[in-house]
């Protein structure tokens, strides 16, 4: 119950803090639009896959950027502001902290879909056929949660190094093309593929592919991978903040390396 | 003599000043990992588009060029921000000198730290893709890229001269960057854009140079340097705008006395 | 011509908008229509509360701002018509960390902010190193970066960037914000010694004991008004009684109390319990007078202390600006 109150208060305290800050306005808004516009005149638009990619992969495309950018601005704005150890000192806990503001971030960059269908559909007058929207839902919510659980690990990474910003550009990009947001891993080198084979995003989007392109019995395998892959993910993040937490003590410091 | 090296040496100050990049690390993330990622990631994305790579081969490199230069457009566009948030931008408000002056010096390393960029830019395209040019190609496409740049630095001023007014200019940057990379006609020919929106790209930067660009891949230097040539207009075209908006700016931030907020 | 600063009417407002709609939110009348006159050569001080319109005040004259109505004319030249022949002629040194390139070294800086001054070359060099040694930075940190040095080092620096292009009027804001007692002692000669090289000097602060050493005369501001203006000695005699006595009694009664505020040299008292003792302030110009007398009504009652205080730039500063007004 008090970890449903401090989410809550998280959820609203992100929402307003979020839009206050215009380069979160910018990943929600504007990158969905650019995303789909580029692929717009880039892509074959006889092609199915094509539409898919200009509005189903734009929006998972912004959504990571933000996801990114958001991670990354709350560790370093708690460290500018000194608060981070505060924060970590806290009986609720950093881990739990940083977990609820990444679901938070996550719900509030789900903005940036509806922007992608709406430009999409209205001014590109683009459609996305979905075969099933029951299984449209659940599959997204899986996505959802490779979201978090990426998030989550990445939000680790950024807490143990200096410059957070910089890291967050230098994962941001490689994930946009290992994970086949806007465009198939088939055309990935083969070996740049195994990479991406290890990306739990990657396999969601492989099911929501599919659930659009009409073959929706071959995306259970993709998701079930997937969630396996989430959850190790998350262990995975969880693993790492008893590390930093234990550097915490010995060190007293969160400066980072 | 003197008078230009102290000229060099406070434009290195202006530059060493604002700069993020001192750091090694941090430099070697900014201007070779992060964009030979981008590069990749926009070539991925222009293969699958095209189909072939021969297809692509020409926006690829178009693309290289283009993310190297737009690290310029980022540099200069920091720059009001940057002085806004050490809160030296009241001093820079309150030069006597040559408000000209005092901007050239702030964008001239900027631009020559951009030419390394593209440099990079270029032998990663090269390594990376392996494209195979004639030298002169190669000079062509290097004094193509290098003209495009100072362009975009101009544009750059242009932009980061918001800075005088608002704290939000990485907002600012981003939008410009965005639309400057999709009318540059970089990722697809400018005659796909509808209702006229072509005529934005002409009065864009970079849209010349990527023109420049493919002409001269397809072996047409001097057709492609003539196209260059329309650039630099462009470019002097911002770099004086800039220069009229900045005074104009100033006075605003004068009114509305916001210039030490940050 | 004698005078360096000419302010009439002076009137500032910020406008206020919503970052959404651009709708005018609310607009803050930071001065209300000042007027003063600082003649050359002198150490100006501006006083007031948070709020009160110092840096406004700083700002505006030099040149930053723009009023919104009145004139402002510094060293003859108006701040709106002429800002760049003021600009060659003033600097501005605002207190805290700011201000400076953080990522340069003291060197660095001076030499930047020199060419934005365009100090000729030739005596460039010189001027740096004299202006560091005046500010007393040591120079053996010259060539580290500003964003490693404390506090008073910064504060150190952005003095001696404030005269590097040679200013005959300077601006501090608030220098002494944040340094430690010798280092601010330091700052109040550097100062002094500005002053005895000729230069005007508008200077705003916290500290009343700083501002009643070094200034020549004062202004007192308030919700962007004067309340009152003077040298630091008119203003003690204006405001205030010169004196202050104090005793400590183990008690009092009510026909004490009666007697002592009939007193002839009395003028005005208080009363106050604190740890079981009473207090009594009293004020007076006359001291001796009024020790006798209160010494006379007093007699029979233990006193357990007594002090005589000359009444400070800091008791004018609260008796004008009262007790309920801390913060605004
Ligand atoms: N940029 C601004 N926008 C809106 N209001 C402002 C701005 N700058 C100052 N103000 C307001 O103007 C009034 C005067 O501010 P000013 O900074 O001049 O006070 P001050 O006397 O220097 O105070 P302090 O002692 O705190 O430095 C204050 O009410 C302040 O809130
Ligand atoms: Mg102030």
């Amino acid at each position: 119950m008090r970890y449903l109150r401090v989410f809550l208060a998280v959820l609203k305290m992100q929402t307003k803090i979020s839009f206050s800050r215009n380069l979160f306005k910018f990943s929600v808004l504007i990158m969905p639009i650019f995303f789909s516009t580029l692929l717009y005149f880039v892509y074959d638009k006889a092609s199915n896959s094509s539409s898919s990619y200009i509005m189903l992969g734009s929006a998972v495309a912004s959504l990571w950027g933000v996801t990114c950018y958001s991670s990354a601005i709350e560790i370093e704005r708690e460290r500018i502001s000194g608060t981070l150890e505060s924060v970590s000192m806290t009986p609720i806990g950093f881990e739990f902290i940083i977990f609820s503001k990444i679901i938070a971030n996550t719900v509030i960059g789900l903005i940036s879909f509806g922007v992608t269908l709406v430009y999409s559909s209205l001014i590109l007058q683009i459609s996305l056929p979905v075969y099933s929207y029951r299984q449209f839902v659940l599959w997204f919510l899986i996505l959802l949660f490779s979201f978090i659980s990426m998030s989550f690990l990445l939000a680790t990474l950024l807490t143990l190094s200096g410059n957070a910003f910089a890291w967050m550009s230098t994962v941001q990009y490689p994930i946009y093309f290992l994970s086949g947001m806007l465009f198939p891993v088939k055309i990935l080198p083969k070996w740049v593929q195994y990479i991406s084979s290890v990306i739990p995003i990657r396999w969601s989007m492989e099911s929501l592919m599919k659930i659009v392109s009409g073959m929706p019995n071959s995306s259970i395998i993709p998701n079930l991978i997937s969630i396996i892959l989430s959850l190790l993910y998350l262990a995975l993040a969880h693993y790492s903040f008893r590390i930093i937490e234990i550097k915490r003590r010995k060190e007293g410091t969160l400066g980072g390396f | 003599m003197r008078r230009i090296a102290a000229f060099l040496r406070n434009s290195w100050l202006a530059f060493k000043g604002v700069s993020l990049w001192l750091n090694p690390q941090a430099y070697l993330t900014e201007k070779i990992v992060n964009p030979m990622f981008r590069l990749l990631f926009y070539a991925f994305l222009l293969a699958y588009g095209y189909k072939t790579m021969e297809n692509a081969t020409v926006y690829i490199f178009a693309n290289a060029m283009l993310l190297s230069t737009i690290s310029a457009f980022n540099g200069v566009g920091i720059i009001y921000f940057s002085e806004r948030h050490q809160g030296t931008l009241i001093y820079t408000i309150m030069t006597p000198k040559s408000k000209f002056v005092v901007i050239f010096q702030k964008v001239l390393f900027h631009i020559l730290d951009a030419l390394i960029t593209v440099t990079i830019g270029m032998l990663l395209a090269v390594v990376i893709f392996n494209f195979k040019f004639a030298g002169n190609i190669y000079a062509a496409l290097l004094l193509i890229s290098i003209l495009g740049t100072v362009s975009v630095s101009a544009f750059g001023i242009f932009v980061s001269s918001f800075g005088l007014l608002t704290r939000d200019i990485n907002m600012l940057l981003s939008i410009a960057e965005s639309v400057v990379f999709l009318f540059s006609g970089a990722n697809f020919p400018i005659k796909r854009l509808p209702f006229g929106l072509g005529f934005v790209s002409q009065i864009l930067p970079l849209s010349h140079t990527v023109l420049a660009i493919r002409s001269v891949v397809r072996g047409n230097i001097w057709s492609g340097l003539k196209l260059s040539y329309m650039e630099i207009v462009v470019g002097l075209v911002y770099f004086v705008l800039s220069f009229f908006f900045i005074r104009f700016l100033e006075h605003q931030a004068r009114v509305q006395g916001n210039s030490d907020l940050y | 011509m004698n005078v360096a600063i000419d302010i009439h009417e002076l009137r500032r407002d910020y406008v206020i908008r919503s970052i959404l709609s651009n709708k005018i939110k609310r607009v803050v009348k930071a001065l209300n229509g000042i007027s003063f006159k600082v003649k050359k050569g002198e150490i100006f001080g501006i006083l007031g509360p948070n709020g009160a319109g110092k840096t406004t005040t700083v700002k505006i004259l030099s040149t930053l701002l723009l009023p919104t109505s009145g004139t402002a004319k510094v060293l003859g030249y108006d701040v709106e018509k002429h800002p760049i022949e003021i600009r060659k002629r003033i600097n501005l040194v605002m207190g805290g960390e700011r201000n400076l390139y953080q990522r340069l070294s003291t060197l660095e800086n001076m030499e930047y902010f020199a060419e934005l001054y365009d100090v000729p070359l030739k005596i460039r060099k010189k001027r740096i190193y004299d202006l560091l040694e005046l500010a007393g930075l040591q120079e053996e940190r010259w060539r580290d970066k500003v964003e490693t040095y404390s506090k008073g080092m910064k504060q150190r620096l952005q003095i001696a960037r404030g005269l590097i292009n040679d200013p005959d009027f300077l601006f501090l804001d608030e220098p002494t914000i944040g340094l430690d007692p010798i280092g601010a002692r330091e700052l109040r000669n550097i100062v002094k010694k500005l002053k005895r090289m000729g230069k005007t000097i508008i200077f705003t602060t916290h500290y009343m004991q700083e501002a009643d050493e070094l200034c020549d005369r004062i202004a007192i501001l308030d919700k962007g008004r004067i309340i009152t203006i003077g040298t630091p000695t008119d203003l003690k005699k204006m405001h205030t009684e010169k004196f202050q006595i104090e005793l400590i009694l183990s008690f009092i009664t009510h026909e004490h109390i009666e007697r002592l505020q009939n007193l002839k040299y009395v003028n005005h008292m208080r009363t106050k319990e604190l740890e079981k003792n009473i207090h009594l302030f009293i004020d007076t110009q006359a001291c001796s007078e009024a020790v006798e007398s209160v010494f006379n009504v007093l007699h029979g009652i233990p006193i357990q202390d007594v002090s005589i205080k000359k009444s400070t730039l800091e008791d004018v500063y609260v008796k004008l600006l009262g007790g309920e007004h801390n913060q605004s």
